[in-house]
């Protein structure tokens, strides 16, 4: 599409450190796209590159077709919401949202029309007298995306704005975020190390370590169908199981674990003989009884139980690992559990995913 | 609260007590003189009068001296400011390998005798120069360090700034010239006041350095020094009273200043407090 | 570097660097060349008369050996030791009394009986000593009043220092606020719990200054010491108006070269009094253990 943001070969360097690998990726005009990763994994490095306030050491960075080299932040199609929103504390609310207007000689009548489209597009109207240290952290916020979208950016780019609100009012400003990106349709590329917000927010996502993209795709594709250790690991809780794989062909593969033969999915195409991992998300483990033989079962000791409200959380021995974790609903239906009795779970073989041994998501 | 404690308690205060009177007591006396009808500055045989008042409002030389200084003061608030804000700019904001070196140099000038400074600039722009010492001559001597003491008053406002603030200005499309003048200037103008206002004050009270690189010019300070060293009519303590009375005046009022303008911020720290706290709890005020 | 250009556009990098070395050069480096140069140089007068050789010489400093202004250089320097050690111990406990103690109400009263004193003129604070000071001034009046014989304040040397009552007194009274302001602005940051912490645990007051307030305060000390003294060497119209007809200050010997238009001998005395004081500072630094930026506020 026209204004599609991409991409090529883009590598960047500071001495002898590699913040950003040979990064290929194609952004699409009107996306909520996310990059989401650890800290130090090379995401704001790229936001920064995008803005205009760093160079790529190698590779291009083009819009819609012309390429960004060259050209400062100021001249750039592109408008950045900073970590700690940079709204300009001896400015009022309409002078900070009009400032780009300002700056780019617009006529005093034609400001104060943009300002009261914003305020109204952020749901603050009448708020252009007030001064920024009269607001709240959830009314600056706002102002701040105001600011940026009134200079009609191609792109608007988001640095883990979200990260310094209180818990409420992160829920409530991610659905808000996410509303004006669609009235707006404008391509927002935000980034953050929360997956909860990026998996809610965006189109698609990017995960990232250590200046590498894991692996893009929609929410649902990176969480049900991780493609790396890592963004397995990452992404949600996952349970992990080490072994070596004993049969494996385009579709499955079996690995032989502590807990005995466990199958899942094989989209990396493991063969037999390699050390493999097995993961398989908390909720997606059962009760069973523990007669039945059904296949990919886990029995182990319950270590304890954490009853959440929502969830219910139990954890199972796993020795040489970290506990096997088991999460079910609260539907009213949970028997209790004896720290130290047995117990069987097991789990359907679609749900699993078994991945060649790589890096894993720290903590 | 023990013996031991008390009785040191009431030694520091007799301490003060002692330490303010030696500090005070001779201005009192000094602007005191003023109203005594008089010949020599005495307080002997004191007959209450203003006219020493007249006598120094009618010497024309003192108005030169005022004028004199007042221009010099002009001169060297705006050097002072701009190389002073160019220097801080320098230190704080650019990578440079010489930095400590640089910071030496520009701050040097606050560590030397000012007779040094005054005497290195006449040698300089007289002598070797061949220019006439005069006003402008003072103004360059007294710049080199007062331009100093601006710029350690920019480095500290200046470290304190956001420079997100400035990617922000120039992400929304401003030059750099704008960022500069509509976001970085703004937030140093507090500095800016209050360096023009030190630097003005050290200007005008200057003599030494002033005094060796004026030439024959006189400045207000000189002035009274020569009228002093020449010998004396209470015009010159009338002269004092006026000095002092301004001076007390001008810091009243900075004083009230001060107060109520941390009144005003406690208030509308409050303010934006219970604004956070209501929308925390869900409250659907007028304002959300 | 490249960060900056972008920053501040060609422009502002310009201006930065055009200041800063406009500056340099043309207001501290390059007039002090001259200074060295012409102290290094015989006058020229004395090179005409065949007393002195032309180029890079000593001629200029010779004088200094000389009783007369030897001695004036040995007075000064003693009596700005004195003046500064005496002010040191003085302000100290004032400083501390202005940054700790004082409750605010009274904080800034104090605040502004300091301030006042010390915008006005220092030579208004010498004459006010002068008139005091004189031979039937109020002091002598006092004096004579409670049955002693009048004080010569302006020709009584005093020992060590061999300068008289009148110039020491007025030394002190011009100067002493520039070691209040340093201290008191070092001590302010001083967590004050820090020293409740330490009376709370025992310590006497003495070991609590030795041992939490002079550390902390180093900076601002050294400050206060080296604007002190380098303020009383170098004060000029203090000595004219209260050094009576003895008690010849150095800075009154660079004038009096200038006077008989010797810019050369006035240059070396110039540049050996600015010597002095770096010596004192760096003395200082090393002492207290603080860099340039530390002091410098």
């Amino acid at each position: 599409m026209a204004n599609d943001l991409v991409f090529e070969g883009v590598v960047k360097r500071f001495g002898n450190f590699t913040a950003v690998h040979n990064l290929n990726l194609t952004i699409e005009e009107g996306e909520f796209f996310s990059f989401l990763g650890p800290s130090g994994c090379g995401k704001t490095t790229i936001l920064r590159m995008v803005s205009g306030f760093i160079e790529p050491s190698e590779g291009h960075i083009s819009l819609g077709g012309e390429g960004l080299a060259g050209t400062g932040p100021n001249k750039r199609p592109t408008a950045l919401i900073f970590q700690n929103l940079a709204l300009f504390p001896l400015m009022t609310v309409a002078q900070n949202i009009g400032f780009g207007l300002e700056v780019r000689g617009a006529r005093a009548a034609q400001r104060n029309r943009r300002v009261d489209e914003m305020l109204d597009l952020i749901a603050l109207p009448g708020f252009g007298k007030r001064r920024i240290d009269e607001l709240s952290g959830g009314q600056k916020q706002r102002i701040a995306i105001a600011r940026a979208l009134a200079v009609e950016p191609k792109v608007l780019l988001l640095d883990e704005p979200l990260s310094a609100l209180d818990l409420k009012l992160r829920q409530h400003m991610r659905a808000e975020l996410r509303a004006i990106q669609q009235r707006t349709g404008i391509t927002f590329i935000y980034i953050t190390h929360d997956q909860g917000e990026a998996l809610a927010m965006s189109d698609r996502v990017a995960v990232m370590s250590q200046g590498h993209v894991e692996q893009v795709g929609l929410s649902a594709d990176i969480y049900n169908h991780p493609q790396t250790p890592f963004v397995a690991s990452f992404v949600g809780e996952n349970n992990l199981f080490a072994g070596r794989v004993a049969a494996a062909d385009a579709k499955e593969a079996v690995i032989d674990t502590a807990f005995g033969r466990l199958a899942g999915l094989n989209p990396r195409g493991v063969s037999v003989g390699e050390e493999a991992l097995l993961f398989i998300r908390p909720e997606r483990l059962r009760l069973q009884a523990p007669e039945s033989e059904a296949s990919n079962h886990i029995r182990s000791k319950v270590l304890g139980g954490m009853f959440e409200g929502i969830t219910v959380n139990i954890s199972l021995a796993n020795p040489g690992g970290k506990p096997v974790m088991l999460t079910m609903s609260n539907d009213g239906a949970i028997p209790t559990f004896d720290e130290g009795s047995e117990l069987a779970v097991h789990f359907a073989t679609d749900n699993a995913t078994v991945l060649p041994k790589g890096s894993l998501a720290s903590g | 609260m023990d013996k031991s404690d008390r009785v040191l308690t009431w030694a520091i205060r007799a301490f003060l007590l002692i330490f303010f009177t030696y500090l005070l007591f001779p201005l009192v006396y000094l602007i005191l003189l003023a109203f005594n009808d008089s010949r020599i500055p005495t307080h002997e045989n004191f007959t209450f009068t203003l006219k020493w008042f007249g006598e120094a409002w009618k010497d024309e030389r003192m108005w030169d001296g005022i004028q004199t200084s007042l221009e010099i003061g002009v001169l060297v608030v705006a050097i002072s400011l701009v190389l002073g804000m160019g220097g801080a700019m320098l230190l704080v904001r650019v990578q440079l390998k010489a930095k400590n070196f640089l910071y030496a140099v520009l701050v040097s000038p606050i560590l030397a005798p000012g007779i040094v400074l005054g005497i290195s600039t006449f040698i300089f722009w007289s002598q070797q120069l061949g220019a006439r010492p005069a006003w402008w001559t003072a103004a360059l001597a007294q710049s080199s360090f007062i331009s100093a003491y601006c710029m350690l008053i920019f480095i500290a406002r200046l470290q304190r700034f956001d420079t997100a603030l400035e990617e922000a200005g120039l992400d929304l499309g401003a030059s750099p010239r704008q960022v500069f003048w509509k976001i970085t200037m703004p937030y140093m103008r507090p500095a800016m006041l209050s360096a023009a206002a030190l630097a003005f004050l050290q200007s005008f009270e200057n003599y030494t350095t002033t005094y060796f690189a004026i030439g024959a010019e006189q400045t207000f300070t000189i002035f009274i020094a020569n009228k002093v060293r020449q010998g004396v009519t209470p015009a010159v303590n009338a002269v004092a009273f006026v000095i002092v009375a301004t001076t007390i005046l001008i810091a009243i009022i900075l004083e009230v200043r001060r107060r109520r303008r941390l009144r005003r911020a406690a208030e509308v720290t409050r303010q934006a407090e219970l604004a956070d706290l209501a929308l925390a709890q869900g409250v659907a005020t007028a304002a959300e | 570097m490249g960060d900056a250009f972008k920053r501040f556009g060609k422009a502002g990098v310009a201006f930065m660097f055009a200041s800063t070395a406009i500056w340099a050069l043309m207001l501290i480096l390059i007039p002090h060349i001259m200074l060295l140069d012409y102290a290094f140089h015989a006058n020229p007068g004395s090179i005409q008369k065949g007393l002195a050789p032309e180029g890079l010489t000593f001629y200029s400093f010779e004088p200094l050996f000389d009783d007369l202004a030897r001695n004036t250089f040995i007075r000064t320097i003693l009596t700005s030791f004195v003046v500064t050690g005496l002010a040191l111990m003085i302000c100290y406990p004032i400083a501390y009394y202005l940054a700790k103690v004082a409750t605010s109400r009274w904080l800034n009263v104090l605040m502004l009986g300091l301030l006042v004193p010390f915008w006005v003129n220092e030579v208004l604070r010498a004459y006010a000593w002068r008139t005091l000071m004189s031979r039937n001034g109020l002091l002598n009046q006092v004096v004579m009043g409670l049955g002693f014989d009048r004080i010569e304040f302006f020709n009584y040397e005093l020992p060590v220092v061999d300068a008289n009552i009148a110039l020491f007194v007025g030394l002190i009274y011009s100067y002493i606020l520039f070691m209040v302001f340093p201290m008191y602005s070092a001590m302010e940051s001083l967590d004050k719990n820090q020293v409740e912490a330490a009376r709370d645990l025992g310590a006497s007051w003495t070991r609590v200054h030795r041992k939490v307030v002079i550390p902390h305060a180093k900076p601002g000390i050294a400050s206060g010491c080296i604007v002190t003294f380098m303020l009383v060497a170098g004060s000029y119209i203090v000595p004219v108006l209260l050094g009576g007809r003895s008690s010849f200050w150095f800075t009154q010997a660079i004038e009096s070269q200038f006077s008989v238009l010797n810019w050369n001998g006035g240059s070396a005395y110039a540049l050996v009094l600015e010597f002095i004081c770096l010596v004192f500072i760096m003395i200082m630094m090393k002492a207290f253990r603080v860099t340039l930026r530390d002091i410098t506020r």
